[in-house]
This record gives C-alpha cells, structure tokens and sequence, in this order.
C-alpha cells in the first residue's frame, strides 16, 4: 500500500510491508542492510555506509547510480527509538548548509509493518524528486524483504 | 585465496545472498532455504564467539589435519560434508528472510572480527588467517548449494 503527501517543504511517503517491525529496523539501521537499497536508482550502487545509531551518533552514505552520479549524505541522529522511530538530519554533500531532517516511523500491525517516512526542510523546487527517490527507495527495500518481485 | 576478511569478498557473498529468494531449493543435501541460512547464521555465530559449542570427540582425534586440507587451496568445498550436530536444523519451517538479513549483518561483522584464537569443536584451534578462508568457503558452499 502505498500513500504519499506533497507539501511546502516536506513529503511524506507511507508503505506496509509484509514483513515484521525488527526486519524493517534492521534494513534502515545495519550497514550491510542499508548497502541492499538505499538510493533511488534501481540499478544503483552503494559505496559506503557508516552508522552510529544513536542519539548525538552520525552517518554517512555514499551511492551511485547508474549512470556513475555519485551522492554522498551525511547527519546525526536526533532520536533513536529501537523498533519505533529514527530521526536524523540530513545534508547532501553537494548542497552544504542546507539541512533538512529525516524522521521513520515504524509502526508494528502484528506480522505487518507500516513505514512512514518524512522529510522536511526540503527546497520546495524537488519536492517531487523527493517523493519518488523515497518510493523508489521503498520498492527496493521489499525486494530486499521479497516482496514486489 | 579468498577471505572473508576481504571487504570485495564480502561484497560477493552478500550480492549473492541477497539474489536467493523464497523460490531457491537444494542442488544437493536435505535442508531447505530456511534450514540452510539458520545453519549459516548459526555457523558464523560460532566463529564470531557468539555461541560455543563443546569440542567434538572426533575432532580431538584427528586434530588440525582437516583444517589443512580444507584451507590449503581454492577447491570449494567437497558436497555433503559433515557438521555439528549443533550446527543441524531440525525445524523445517521458520522465518527466512529473517535469517537472511541476519547472515547478512554477521558477514559484515567480519570486518572487525575480534574472536582470535577461534576453536572449532571439530578441527581445533584457528588462526584469523584460516578463519577468513574457511569462513569464506563455507558461506561460497552454501550458496553454490542453492543455486546462487
């Protein structure tokens, strides 16, 4: 199931995934996991991930797509609630001092999980390249999860 | 020879674990999907320290000479080898995407391994060197296993 919201600065992106809230965690907190999808790029690579879950911890992720653009993210996390909720601030490398902030929210329907991802303090001008980076970021995470195929 | 120590390696094992899916099933042996990547993650939790088991009786007996032959080259593993019993799984049905994420994350620990002097209940104590190429082999076994 899919649900998505456009606003001002922010997007909202909701998805259910078959698959209970410890796996959702795990693909959006253990770095071997988060190599699996991250970016939107189907056929995408990533080079890089380094996480510190934990609050005042920072990451970073290196990605490229397919056509060898390489993105590089970096932030520090906010909160941190195991199985619950991250949120951590986000900066592109190539867009220094704009920091926007990332918050998952990961709510448990027994055997199923809802993810609901927001992401505010975006420049309202790829608002909608926001939108789909993130749902096609979310497609990859079924497939991680076996889902979609 | 490959190690499991060697991020590019690892990455191979990982691309390769994340191609299987709900549809793969045995060249050879018993187990299903769900039993052969519990026994992966239970085999590299044993080499990580994160369970012991006792030292096999056999294996005192015959010492490091399996070890040997096992790391000496390239070769694959041979098909149907022996294992712990502690290392079979017996339940058939479980959650597998689940431990494939978690063989996943525990090939990724790998790169800071910190269970020097690792002792295999059946072949003995191991040198890193032995545990990053055997570690390597039995993950490349199992999936040649199943296709991947």
């Amino acid at each position: 199931m899919n649900n998505n919201m456009i606003a001002e600065n922010k997007i909202r992106v909701e998805r259910v995934f078959d698959a209970p809230v410890k796996l959702l965690w795990q693909a959006w907190t253990e770095p071997a996991l988060i190599k699996l999808w991250f970016g939107s790029d189907p056929n995408g690579t990533v080079e890089k991930v380094i996480m510190d879950v934990r609050i005042g911890g920072t990451y970073e992720i290196s990605f490229s797509n397919a056509d060898l653009a390489q993105h590089t993210c970096r932030g520090k996390f906010i909160s941190v609630i195991e199985n619950e909720s991250l949120v951590y601030s986000w900066e592109w490398e190539s867009e220094p001092g704009h920091v926007s902030e990332l918050k998952v929210s990961f709510y448990s329907m027994e055997e199923k999980t809802m993810v609901i991802l927001e992401h505010t303090n975006l420049n309202p001008n790829s608002l909608h390249a926001y939108a789909e980076g993130w749902n096609r970021a979310f497609t990859k995470i079924g497939k991680v999860l076996w889902q979609n195929k | 020879m490959k190690t499991i120590f060697d991020k590019a390696t690892r990455d191979e094992l990982i691309n390769r674990i994340n191609a299987l899916d709900q549809t793969s099933t045995a060249c050879w042996g018993k187990m299903n999907l769900f039993q052969m990547l519990k026994h992966c993650t239970l085999w590299d939790e044993m080499v990580q320290g994160k369970r012991h088991f006792k030292r096999a009786f056999l294996g005192r007996l015959f010492g490091k000479f399996p070890l040997k032959a096992l790391t000496a080259n390239d070769k694959p593993l041979k098909r149907n080898i022996p294992t712990l019993p502690e290392l079979k799984v017996k339940e058939s049905i479980g959650n597998a995407i689940a431990e494939k994420m978690k063989w996943i994350a525990l090939l990724e620990k790998y790169e800071k391994f910190s269970n020097s002097g690792f002792v295999h209940p059946f072949m003995g104590k191991m040198t890193n060197e032995e545990v990053g190429l055997l570690a390597y082999k039995h993950a490349d076994h199992h999936l040649r296993q199943f296709g991947r």
